[in-house]
């Protein structure tokens, strides 16, 4: 080979060797000088001038090669033709910093599926990584909306590649399709609603996207928005929360919420963000300045997107169909929510869409009542609020009068300044009653007892009473003593008294109606009434059993019953089985409450109750894996009615929080406890019962993961909303100290640990029913652990003994709480020196408890480590401590079960 | 002028060399991209592990360090190239390859890229003009050797390697000036 240069460059090579050996200073004249031909002059100059100056091969190949690392770990190339979950990959479609995607190709006898198959770089080598994933997996292909491109099948290969096989999206990203489209305001706005909507279906699944931007917002061919990589993000995370990772992969800068930067927690609000900042770019053609949220749009639509890339994320809007509600208001003129809270602009809007008699009173009447049972609920007021609407629509024209009277002085613009909250209309109407309507006994009846049930419904329990007296004898002045009207009137006022906590007085009015006067559907509301109270006087569960037999033995007898009249007294039935610790009795009764809901009325609330009391009872049971779908399921349907603000969704969540928690799935219960905090503090307010028990049951979840500074923070914002509240102090401190003896027993504060479980097993404080509860199981357990390292008098009769006596009841009989009952009481031997009696303790364990609660959970692994322990010196017991450090070692950092396993090393 | 000591052989033997070398610097240079920030790669390290990798598999046998080196820069070569289309062809691969393209990174590294392919052209050209300026621009460049590392493979003095690096610099950067 030649290795010379070719005569043409010979020269320019030796004019460049020659002119370099000149002193720098004097090479542009020397060239000059020497070289006549221009041509050449000019070549020598410019490479003269090149090895001067700094370029491209200056910076290392093997740095440019990095940068440009996009490629997989296995080559494209390699992978072309193989087949994952059936689809043969047929081309490189795409390929980054997280995956490679292939377009994949399944072909039938007479069809061919495509799919985008989308191959993880990163592979997941351990059996409890691909749990993970999997079980991850199993929610993304849940979600099923016609635009959220589907996850069809998905796995990890036996060479540990996971891979996803999602529904293949061909189209253009949103803001390119509107630009080629030269779409309009109005149409951006509509696409937006329609993205917004498909995201809060994946809400309502509590699937947080994570990685909104136009290129996942695709628009398809008929124009229709189809979102894609629902999850993944999360999927790709690669910690215990992928969030905490600033400037990974997994998300794009551009369009991350403030707390995807700075690593706070993510939730729905996340998503919330980033469809702000395509809005934003959609409707105004670039992205927002961070921290300026000023835009040159239109008030109310300028109001929307302010709300929505708030910088905190309380401040937006809690979710994305919360967001789509307000783009479609302004799309329809109608007031937004986002708007500031001026209380004439709410009055005025209101008015304006109430008034000149478009609505028939009663549907006026029967709205004000939904909205109050919206805001706050109580158990099966609804149905009767809607009954006792309808009777007035008899007075129809009276009562329109009456409401309308209320807001006139908003309508015509004197109370300009300040707009009545809901109750205080309420307030301002109960008080004009007895002046307004002296000589009409019915209307004034009627009008009481609605009055006196809205106060009831909105908290105002003793302003309520002297009207629910009022109404009960003007009802039976008006009606007499055996129409269902007065009745009413008589279970309002013991409701309102019942709510005073004044049970014997509630009885007394409950006494006056016998119900065998009363045909049988208000026969059974007197009897659930009767039992709703004795409940709050601790009567035992035989006696709720035969008040809800009764009831539905009423229902069932009432010729004009409904399917739905049935499922009521199935569900109620079922709640008085619940109470008497009759789990499985319980399950069949809801569970036929359930079948008929589902088939009168799916996706209604009665529907998610029925979800969430099944999934309760299984909870309480400690059938952990049951309840968690039907939790799900649950949020899914209340979501859907739509009840996205509801203190029913903060129950769902809180019990949800609570299963996760115990389950383990430390990300996905975070998540819904941060969830449950967020929506109790927005619906119920700070100081509410239903908050603090949020706090508790987040506190738990941070306990469980080994979080304990978290978990200490949200038992004293519990301690300090009790203290400021107005509910059941009492009860709401037995719940936080029974959260704490968790952390108590890892903290190893052993005699703090007898004295506060010992305290809860107090029967002077606890109420008689208490018994077998799952509570007490728990209580007694820790206490048997406590006095094992830390013996008191107080002690005598807390032992190991008592645990068993207990665990024999039946409700507990599948509990996945009896593998830490046994690792406790077996701790508890070991402490006191008897380690043959914690093999016996722990003998068969963990058994099926490492199916229902996961191979991977920290107590399988404190089992193994436990058996150990009490081992010794046996040679078997390597193998158990084997066992134990490969499950802690994926445990999260912090986790006191791989801290103490993983110390010992 | 002698002819180079380490000229490549062609023929299978040469080629399954290649190959065995390439894909061994394909898995270190990605895993390294992994564990070590991006701009404290240097080609000189990743070469030489490439070398104590490459040295452990018996299967396969170099003349000496210098055709290994030759095998090595070429390898390199490819690599860059090899990526600079990948990451090119998913820019203009439509609507997936923008989700997991986006950003300051895939600018980067389309731009990266851009003149990756731009520098192969201007190498290729160089090879024409002046084959041993080019080899020796593989040794530095591509292999990351010193003038004095190069100087002994290619056996020619320092000073030579010295001036062919320089002419071979300022050829390929010239060019990629009017790219």
């Amino acid at each position: 080979m030649d290795t010379t240069p070719t005569p043409a460059v010979r020269s320019l090579r030796e004019w460049f060797d020659a002119v370099l050996e000149q002193p720098a200073a004097d090479r542009a004249r020397w060239l000059d000088e020497h070289v006549s031909d221009a041509g050449i002059r000019e070549r020598v100059a410019r490479l003269v001038a090149a090895d001067a100056a700094p370029g491209a091969l200056d910076e290392g190949a093997a740095v440019r090669a990095a940068r440009l690392d996009l490629a997989p770990e296995r080559p494209a190339d390699e992978l072309l033709g193989q087949r994952f979950a059936g689809f043969r990959l047929e081309r490189l479609i795409g390929q980054g910093g997280m995956a490679t995607v292939f377009l994949g190709v399944r072909e039938g006898a007479d069809f061919e599926q495509r799919a985008a198959v989308k191959l993880l770089r990163r592979g997941l080598y351990s059996e409890l990584e691909q749990q993970l994933f999997r079980r991850e997996r199993r929610v993304l292909a849940s979600l099923t909306h016609p635009d959220i491109a589907r996850l069809i099948d998905g796995g990890v290969t036996p060479a540990g590649i996971p891979f996803l096989v999602i529904e293949y999206v061909d189209g253009t990203p949103i803001t390119e399709h509107a630009r080629t489209h030269a779409l309009d305001e109005r149409a951006r706005l509509a696409l937006l609603v329609a993205v917004a909507r498909a995201v809060a279906a994946a809400h309502r699944e509590l699937v947080v996207h994570r990685d909104l931007k136009p290129a996942n917002i695709l628009v398809d061919r008929e124009g229709r928005p189809r979102l894609l990589d629902f999850g993944v993000a999360k999927l790709l995370g690669d910690d215990d929360d992928a969030s905490a990772r600033t400037g990974s992969a997994v998300l794009t800068p551009a369009y991350a919420a403030p707390e995807q930067l700075t690593g706070g927690a993510v939730s729905t609000a996340t998503d919330v963000y980033s469809l702000g900042v395509v809005a934003h770019e959609l409707l105004l053609g670039a992205r927002p300045v961070r921290g300026d949220a000023r835009t040159p749009l239109r008030s109310d639509l300028d109001t929307v997107l302010r709300k929505a890339l708030a910088e905190e994320p309380a401040h937006r809007y809690a979710d994305a169909a919360a967001f789509a509600d307000d783009l479609e208001r302004y799309l329809e003129s109608r007031p937004v929510l986002a708007h500031p809270p001026s209380g004439w602009y709410r009055a005025r809007k209101f008015v304006r869409r109430h008034r000149g008699g478009v609505l028939a009173t009663a549907l006026l009447a029967a709205g004000l009542v939904a909205s109050l049972a919206l805001a706050l609920w109580q158990a099966q007021e609804a149905r009767e609020q809607a009954r006792v609407a309808q009777a007035q629509a008899a007075r129809a024209q009276e009562v329109q009068d009456f409401v309308e009277g209320l807001f006139a002085p908003v309508a015509q613009g004197d109370a300009a300044a300040q707009a009545p909250t809901v109750l205080e209309l309420v307030e301002r109407g109960a008080e004009r009653i007895e002046a307004e309507y002296p000589d009409q006994p019915e209307v004034r009846a009627d009008l009481l007892a609605l009055f006196a049930r809205l106060l009831n419904a909105l908290g105002s329990s003793a302003r309520a009473r002297p009207l629910a007296e009022a109404a009960v004898a003007a009802n039976l002045a008006a009606y007499g003593a055996k129409d269902a009207r007065s009745l009413d009137a008589g279970l309002v006022h013991a409701q309102v008294l019942r709510r005073l906590g004044e049970l014997d007085a509630a009885l007394v009015e409950l006494k006056r109606w016998p119900r065998e006067q009363f045909a049988g559907l208000d026969a059974a509301r007197i009897v659930d009434t009767i039992s709703l109270v004795r409940m709050d006087q601790g009567m035992d569960g035989d006696e709720a059993i035969a008040l809800k037999r009764e009831s539905l033995a009423a229902r069932e007898r009432d010729p004009a019953h409904t399917d739905d009249d049935l499922a009521t007294g199935y569900n109620n039935l079922g709640a008085a089985y619940q109470y008497a610790g009759r789990f499985a009795a319980a399950l069949e009764w809801y569970g036929r409450s359930l079948a008929i809901n589902r088939r009168t009325r799916p996706g209604s609330r009665a529907t998610a109750v029925s979800l969430m009391n099944v999934g309760m009872t299984h909870g309480y049971a400690g059938e952990l894996r049951a309840a968690e779908p039907l939790l799900r399921e649950s949020l899914a349907t209340l979501a859907a009615v739509p009840l996205d603000k509801h203190p029913l969704v903060v129950a769902a969540l809180n019990q949800l929080c609570w299963v996760q928690a115990e389950l383990e799935e430390f990300i996905a219960a975070r998540a819904t406890c941060d969830r449950a905090v967020a929506l109790a503090l927005d619906v119920v307010g700070p100081v509410h019962a239903t908050t603090i028990y949020a706090y508790t049951r987040r506190a738990n979840a941070a306990f469980a993961a080994g979080r304990f500074a978290e978990g200490d923070a949200d038992l004293a914002r519990a301690s300090e909303a009790n203290e400021n509240g107005t509910g059941d102090r009492g009860y709401n401190d037995e719940i936080i100290a029974s959260t704490r003896l968790r952390r108590l027993r890892w903290a190893g504060e052993f005699a703090a640990l007898r004295d506060a479980a010992l305290a809860l097993l107090d029967p002077k404080r606890g109420v008689a029913r208490r018994g077998a509860s799952p509570a007490a199981l728990v209580q007694e357990t820790y206490a048997a652990r406590g006095c094992a390292s830390a013996p008191a008098p107080a002690c005598a009769g807390h032992d190991a003994a008592r645990v068993h006596a207990l665990l024999a009841d039946p409700r507990f009989a599948r509990s996945a709480q009896r593998l830490s009952v046994h690792n406790l009481l077996a701790e508890a031997a070991l402490a006191a020196g008897r380690p043959a009696d914690a093999l016996a303790e722990l003998e068969g364990m963990p058994g099926g408890f490492a199916d229902e609660l996961g191979a991977g959970h920290s107590q399988v692994a404190w089992t193994h480590w436990l058996r150990a322990q009490a081992l010794g010196d046996a040679a078997s017991a390597s193998t158990e401590r084997e066992a134990a450090r490969a499950i802690a070692q994926a445990l999260p950092a912090g986790h006191p079960v791989r801290e103490a396993i993983l110390a010992a090393d | 002028m002698a002819e180079p000591a380490i000229e490549l052989h062609e023929g299978e033997d040469a080629d399954r060399l290649f190959a065995a070398v390439y894909a061994q610097l394909k898995r270190m240079a990605h895993r390294r991209l992994l564990d070590v920030p991006r701009a404290g790669l240097d080609t000189t390290e990743l070469v030489h592990e490439l070398y104590l990798r490459i040295g452990t598999d018996s299967d396969l046998k170099f003349a000496g360090q210098g055709p290994f080196f030759a095998y090595a820069a070429r390898a390199m070569r490819h690599l860059l190239l090899d990526r600079a289309r990948d990451c090119l062809r998913l820019r203009a691969g439509g609507a997936w390859a923008r989700i997991t393209l986006d950003g300051e990174d895939s600018r980067l590294a389309v731009e990266s890229a851009e003149q990756a392919v731009a520098i192969d052209d201007a190498f290729n050209r160089l090879a024409e003009a002046d084959s041993r300026a080019a080899r020796v621009l593989e040794l530095r460049y591509f292999a990351g050797l010193s003038i004095d590392q190069v100087a002994e493979v290619l056996g020619i003095a320092p000073r030579s390697v010295d001036r062919d690096w320089r002419f071979a610099r300022a050829f390929l950067h010239d060019l990629l000036a009017d790219a």
